[in-house]
């Protein structure tokens, strides 16, 4: 029983001398190294953004292709004459 | 950068001296303060307001400096594994416990070594409720804040932490006889 008394005594001991770790300073090397891979992430960063602008402008040209070959070709032939020549609007009753 | 440069300076040493307190290695507590900065810069715009900024920097902290140790053990096992076909003696010695805290007085290294092989031998969440308990000296409320948990489950957590070390040291006694 004192034994079991005593190895209590000496964990929390043990643990008490914990609070006796003192709080060191950053070394400022850390800084250093830290602002060079903040440089490195950011200019990872526009390639990244400049494939997303592409990948979007592919896209967009896609859609108005496909709105283009989709549309009736009636349609678009009144529309080209119209445009061709607006003055066909006048005989049109 | 400069308001970044701001934000670094006040919360560097926190951050230093926690993962200090799970590697116990300056090195290896020099790269995850920069893991942990680099996350903050990458994720400051994830972070709600429901905690306060230094919870979760803590936050991210741990749970840097908890991969990291994972990392580190994988390339440990990898290395032992290469070494039993390779032969090769030189890896075997990175295994060693490289222990090196500038916060511990030289005299008191060599028990403070023994007591952190206990503690890092603990399950992850009783290591961190003793480490920031017990070393940073947060409050019950402050720990179940930061580990998002609630306080009889710190208290429950501390609690079996001291039980599994109170084991442990049990142990290393008995062997020295």
């Amino acid at each position: 029983m004192k034994n079991k008394v005593s190895n209590i005594d000496s964990m929390e001991k043990q643990i008490e001398k914990l609070k006796l770790i003192r709080k060191v300073e950053t070394p400022e090397a850390v800084w250093d190294l830290l602002a060079v891979r903040l440089i490195k992430a950011q200019s990872m960063r526009l390639p990244v953004y400049y494939t997303y602008l592409a990948a979007a402008c592919v896209l967009l040209l896609l859609s108005v292709n496909i709105t283009l070959l989709l549309k009736p070709s009636s349609e678009a032939n009144l529309l080209e004459v119209l445009l061709l020549n607006p003055s066909n609007m006048l005989y049109h009753d | 950068m400069n308001n970044f440069k701001a934000l670094y300076e006040q919360y560097k040493n926190r951050v230093y001296n926690l993962a200090l307190h799970y590697v116990q290695n300056t090195e290896d507590a020099e790269e995850i303060t920069q893991d942990v900065f680099i996350q903050i810069y990458e994720k400051h715009h994830t972070f709600r307001e429901e905690s306060s900024f230094g919870t979760w920097v803590y936050r991210i902290t741990i749970n840097q400096s908890l991969n990291f140790i994972r990392a580190k053990s994988r390339q440990k096992r990898f290395a032992i594994f290469s070494s039993l076909f390779h032969f090769n003696e030189g890896s075997l010695k990175h295994d060693q416990f490289d222990f090196n805290h500038p916060g511990i007085l030289m005299e008191e290294k060599e028990s403070m070594k023994i007591l952190f092989t206990h503690i890092n031998d603990l399950p992850v969440q009783q290591r961190t409720v003793l480490i920031l308990m017990k070393i940073e000296n947060k409050s019950q409320k402050e720990v179940s804040e930061i580990l998002e948990i609630s306080a009889k489950a710190v208290e429950s957590l501390m609690q079996r932490a001291k039980v599994n070390l109170r084991k442990k040291l049990n142990q290393t006694k008995e062997n020295e006889k």
